[in-house]
Formats: C-alpha cells, structure tokens, sequence
C-alpha cells in the first residue's frame, strides 16, 4: 500500500493538530512562565505547516499534470503473497517473542523462533536449525555468561530448581 | 604531551586491541553485504558496546565505522551496488574497470587513499577540535539554540534526494518522539498517555535499532529475490601495484583528504557530498594519462579518499558541540551520553586523556585499513555465499535481545516492533530516517537551550541575536532558511520577464 503525497500531507496535519491539542491541555506550571507544552506546542504548528506544504505540493504537481493522483495506490509487492507473507512472519516473530520469553524461556523461545524463521525464508530445515542453535548459544554465553544480563530462564527454571532440591 | 602518551597507553591494552580486531572484522563482513549499511551494523553493536567501558567502546564503534564506509566500495566497484550512499560518486566509473578484470586493483588504491584520507581527518580533529573546544567554552545557551538549529537545517537541506517537506516531518517526527516522558524543564510527565512504561521516554538505543536493523529486515522482505548477482569477470590481484600507484596521486589525494575533513566538519553534509565534491573536482582537472584505467584511478582515489575523511571531520561539531552531523556520529553522541561523557567543549580538559585516547584508536582502525583492507577483497566472494535468508531472521534475534539486555525490559522489544514498523513505512514513503535521528539526539538540547533563554530574557525574541556570536550563527541559519527560496523567486521572475520581454 503506497500513499500519495496529499494524503501523507492531511495525514500530518491531522498528527500536527492532534499533538496541538495534547499540549494545550498539558499542566502549566505555576513556577515557570513556560509548561511543559510549549515546545510541544511549536513542534504541533511546524507539524502541520510541514504536512500541509507536502500537500500542497502534491496539488499543485497535480495541476501542472492535469489529474491528481490515486491517493492509495498499491506498491507492487503487495500484491505478492509470498513477500506479503514474509512480512507478517517478521512481525509475528517480534510480537511472539514479547509473548513467549517469560513462560517459555529465553533458549527455547528463540530457538523456535529462528528456526521457524529461517526455514520459512530459506527453506532448508537442517541449515535453519543449526544455524538458530549456533546464534543463540553465541547470544546466551555473551549476555548471560559474559555481561552477566539475566535473561528469562521461564518453565526450565523451576524444573531445574526440583532437580536441584531432590538430590 | 603528557596527554597524549596516557591516552597511548589506555588504547594499547589488550582488551582495546582484541575488540578493534573483533569490530574490524565485523565492520568489513557487514559493509561488504550488498543491503546492509554502515548504520545498522552500528546500531546492531550498539547493545554490545554498552556492558563496556568507554575507550574500549567508542573504540569498537569508530573501527567499525572506518571499515564498513571502505567495505561498502566492494559491492559498489564489484557488483555496481553501493552498499552506502557514501560510494555512490564513483560506482559507475569503478565498476567499467571491473568488467575489465580490474576491481581489485581498484579497490587496493581505494583501501589505501581511504586510509590516509580517514588518517588526515583524524589528525586535523585531533589538533585542531581543542582549540575549537577553547573558543566554545564562551558559548552560552543562546549560541547552542543557534547551534542546533543550525545542524538541524542543514540535516534537512542535504537529505539526499527527499523532498525539504518529507525531511522536515522526519525531523519534526524525531523532536516529538524526543519529547516523550518526563519534560526536563519543569518535571512533568508528556505524551505518556497513562502509560507506566513511557514514563523514561523511549529508550535511545531501541529506537535506533527499531529505525535502522528491523525496518531493513522488512525492506528485505519484500526485495525481489533476482536482485543479487555473483561477479562475472576474473579479477587479477594487483596489490603491490595498487600500493605504488596510490603514492603517485598524492595531490589529488591530500585535496580530497581536504576536501573530505572540511565537508564533514560541516553540520549535515557527510561522506558522500564530500565524495560528489571530490570527484567532481578531479573529474574537471586535465590531466595526462598513460590510457583510461590511469585516468580513472586519478578521478576516484581522490573521492574515495574524501569519504572517509569525513567522518574524522563530522567528529568535529560532534565532539566540540555536541552537534551530530548525521545518523552515525547522531549513535555515537547516544553512546558517550550513556557512558557519562557529555560531549561539548570541556570534554577536552576534563576527559582529555579519554577523549584522545578514542582519537587515536580511530587513527589505528583507519592505518589497519590497508592490511585488513585488502583480506576484505580476497574474501568478498566467500561472503557473498552467506544465504541472506539465514541472516536476516539471525539480525533480528540480534536486535531483539540487545534491546532486551539493555533495557531489562519487554517494553524495549515492542518499541524496536513500533520504530522498525515505522521507519520502514516512512521510507517506503520517500521519508528520510537521518533527520529524525538527529532530532531525536538534538530535541532535548534544542528545548532547554530554547526556553531556559526564554525564560532568562523574560520571552523577548530579540535577546536571541544580542551577543556577536549568536548573532553570527543566527545569520548563517536564517540565511540558509531564505537564500535558496529567495533565489528561487528572483529565477523564476527573471525567466518569466525572459519569456514576456
């Protein structure tokens, strides 16, 4: 999906005004002469003079061509579902990752991820799986061992805290 | 002299050497992948830097730097895909010699006039930033507003091929997301919508890993995959005669050595104007040549030269003021704030020996140039075997466990999710990320500088051109705010009186 320009342009005006409208009724500190929406203020004006300069620009392009554009056109790789598909598995392996770290574990929930990932992209199972196992041994013995960052350990932790207690 | 031999003696330890080594590597492997920019090899090692001390750090950060801008010459000269912008001046020329079997030899001129230009920049930052720094220790907040306005304008009048309009939400963009959190000024929480998690702002070094590696992994996603190509044409290595032919240029080369450091330590223009104005330059001179590869080795060394004494001069402004001249020293800026240096004029006599010890680990990883330079060449074939497919999601693991060890937090993952969703649409778009970088470093010193000058003039605007510094700067900015549309209007009259005489 690819907008043009005029609509990007009303889009900012749009963000501009939204951000005017958030300042405006930040608290104004009876200490300073200046709130803390001032400069937000400023940024909310520049915002939408930018946007609208953008669409004007696109306007007046449109008149010297005689037709304004399409304000959606479709990029040509959206209409590849594979591509698109691409897309969606990127985004749902940052969203699973937030989901799956703490119940699962950081060494199991990356190495699922990557492995599907890479295999969903290569389509080589044996080499995604051994290439997610070298890159999570490399990021758990750098993280963890050597900086001492504590990442989550999820179910395998109190499994090994019940192996520990039983011996 | 006392300085100088402490800041030898912090960057000759082991641990510096071993981590230079380790980024050098990195930075070539990096900068040699056609798709992959210098930038988000940074922002990638961002994470990693921050569990070390400062020296040992920036040290990893500047090496890096050096050989990924020279690493980007190998797709440019060999597969005519520059890797970063900075190499775009020449790809063409270069790449007419590859196709008669000359790209290496090319690349050993290009590995060693890199090497003196980048060494030539760093000198000149190193002699020339504390006297700088001397005279900015005037400065009050008044000039440092004008300062950054300044840096911003030109961020957005030398954003590359986008629109001033595009480059002005960008930047705009970059101060709001700046504003997020707790208002420096007077302690209010701003845009934090209720939210436990804004209330620190976005995190630095998430956003910056969100914009440069996660929206370049989804860019990968819809590349086609016919884009990329082996080379076609035996290369024949000539090193030795490389070595030799690059000293024989050596004017043209100490000119774009010049050329290089000044551009650079200009707020806003970078490596690759430096590279345009160099070649340009060199392409007019006359010259006599044996036949065409003379020639064209005449044309690029001093191009190839320029670019990378740029980024010793965009140290410059970075260090003495704080002003970022584009998104790499924008990271680096974020890194030395982490760190607890503030950049600025007193970083010279307060963290003098630190300071210096970081500039001459940066002339080491540009003199290591030439060696590592030319293992870079022999094994570009090799890393053009590494499946893409594999690399990519391994990049993205890479992004989100950094921002998760950094930030000890989940929060960071779904802000890497949010600025890499968005900056891949902002460049879908035609927006530049360069100006919302340095808008996202500058917002806050922009604000304080502004409204504590308010506050001190009691909201007269005239207090701000009253001292003959900021008098001066705020001449430059405004001139460059209305020269050009100025010009433009007298064109246009002049043409349309042209055509109605």
């Amino acid at each position: 999906m690819k907008l043009s320009d005029l609509a990007l342009g009303v889009l900012f005006v749009l963000l501009g005004g939204a951000v005017l409208l958030v300042a405006s009724q930040m608290k104004v500190s009876p200490h300073f002469q200046y709130g803390a929406g001032f400069f937000p203020t400023i940024l909310g004006g520049l915002l939408t003079l930018a946007g609208l300069w953008l669409a004007a620009s696109d306007l007046r392009a449109a008149a010297a061509r005689r037709g304004i554009a399409r304000l959606v056109a479709l990029a040509p790789w959206c209409r590849d579902r594979a591509r698109l598909m691409n897309l969606a598995a990127v985004i749902t392996a940052l969203i699973g990752f937030v989901l799956l770290i703490e119940p699962l574990g950081f060494v199991v929930s990356s190495l699922v991820l990557l492995a599907l990932l890479g295999y969903r992209f290569s389509g080589r199972p044996l080499l995604s799986a051994l290439s997610a196992a070298g890159v999570v041994l490399f990021l758990y013995l750098f993280f963890q061992q050597l900086m001492g960052v504590p990442l989550p350990e999820g179910f395998l932790a109190s499994r090994m805290e019940v192996a520990l207690w039983t011996c | 002299m006392d300085v100088l031999s402490d800041a030898l003696a912090q960057v000759l330890t082991w641990e510096v050497l071993l981590v230079m080594l380790v980024s050098a590597l990195y930075g070539l492997l990096v900068g040699a992948i056609p798709g992959l920019t210098a930038t988000l090899a940074v922002a990638l090692m961002v994470p990693i830097t921050f569990f070390m001390d400062p020296v040992p750090a920036i040290a990893a950060i500047v090496t890096m730097a050096a050989m990924a801008i020279f690493a980007g010459d190998l797709p440019a000269v060999l597969l005519r895909m520059p890797g970063t912008p900075a190499s775009a001046a020449y790809t063409d020329q270069a790449y007419q010699l590859t196709m008669r079997g000359q790209g290496e030899y090319i690349l050993g001129v290009s590995a060693v006039t890199s090497a003196v230009g980048g060494s030539i920049g760093v000198l000149v930052l190193m002699f020339g930033a504390p006297y700088l720094a001397e005279f900015a220790l005037e400065f009050s907040a008044f000039e440092y507003f004008w300062l950054a306005c300044l840096g911003l304008t030109a961020a957005i009048m030398v954003g590359g091929t986008a629109s001033i309009s595009k480059s002005a939400i960008s930047l705009v963009l970059g101060l709001l997301v700046a504003c997020v959190g707790i208002d420096p000024v007077s302690g209010e929480s701003r845009f934090t919508f209720g939210s436990q998690n804004l209330l620190g702002g976005f995190g630095f070094i998430p956003v910056i890993i969100g914009l440069f590696a996660v929206a370049e992994i989804l860019r990968f996603c819809i590349r086609s995959a016919g884009d990329r190509q082996g080379l076609q044409v035996a290369q024949a290595p000539l090193f030795s005669k490389a070595l030799r032919d690059a000293f024989r240029h050596k004017v043209g080369i100490l000119r774009g050595s010049a050329i290089g450091t000044l551009t650079g330590a200009l707020p806003g223009a970078g490596a690759d104007i430096a590279a345009y104005i160099s070649y340009a330059i060199a392409r007019r001179r006359p010259g006599q040549d044996e036949d065409d590869t003379a020639t064209a080795v005449r044309q690029i060394a001093p191009a190839t030269a320029a670019n990378n004494a740029a980024v010793g001069g965009s140290f410059i402004p970075a260090t003495v003021f704080g002003i970022p001249g584009d998104s790499l020293t924008a990271i680096v800026i974020g890194v030395l704030l982490m760190k607890g240096l503030t950049p600025g004029p007193t970083i010279f006599s307060d963290n003098a020996s630190m300071i210096n010890a970081v500039f001459l680990a940066f002339l080491l990883a540009n003199l290591l140039l030439i060696p590592f330079g030319f293992l870079a060449v022999r094994a570009f074939k090799q890393v053009l075997r590494i499946p893409q497919a594999i690399l990519m999601p391994s990049i993205l693991l890479f992004a989100m466990v950094g921002a998760y060890a950094i930030e000890h937090s989940l929060f960071a993952v779904v802000t890497i999710l949010i600025f890499g969703v968005l900056g891949f649409l902002l460049e879908e778009h035609g927006f530049p990320l360069a100006p919302m970088i340095l808008g996202l470093v500058l917002g806050p010193l922009l604000e304080e500088t502004f409204v504590t000058s308010m506050m001190r003039s009691n909201g007269d605007l005239m207090a701000f051109f009253e001292r003959p510094v900021s008098l001066v700067l705020a001449a430059v900015t405004l001139g460059v705010w209305l020269v050009p549309p100025l010009l433009r209007a007298c064109r246009g009259r002049g043409a349309a009186r042209a055509a109605h005489p």
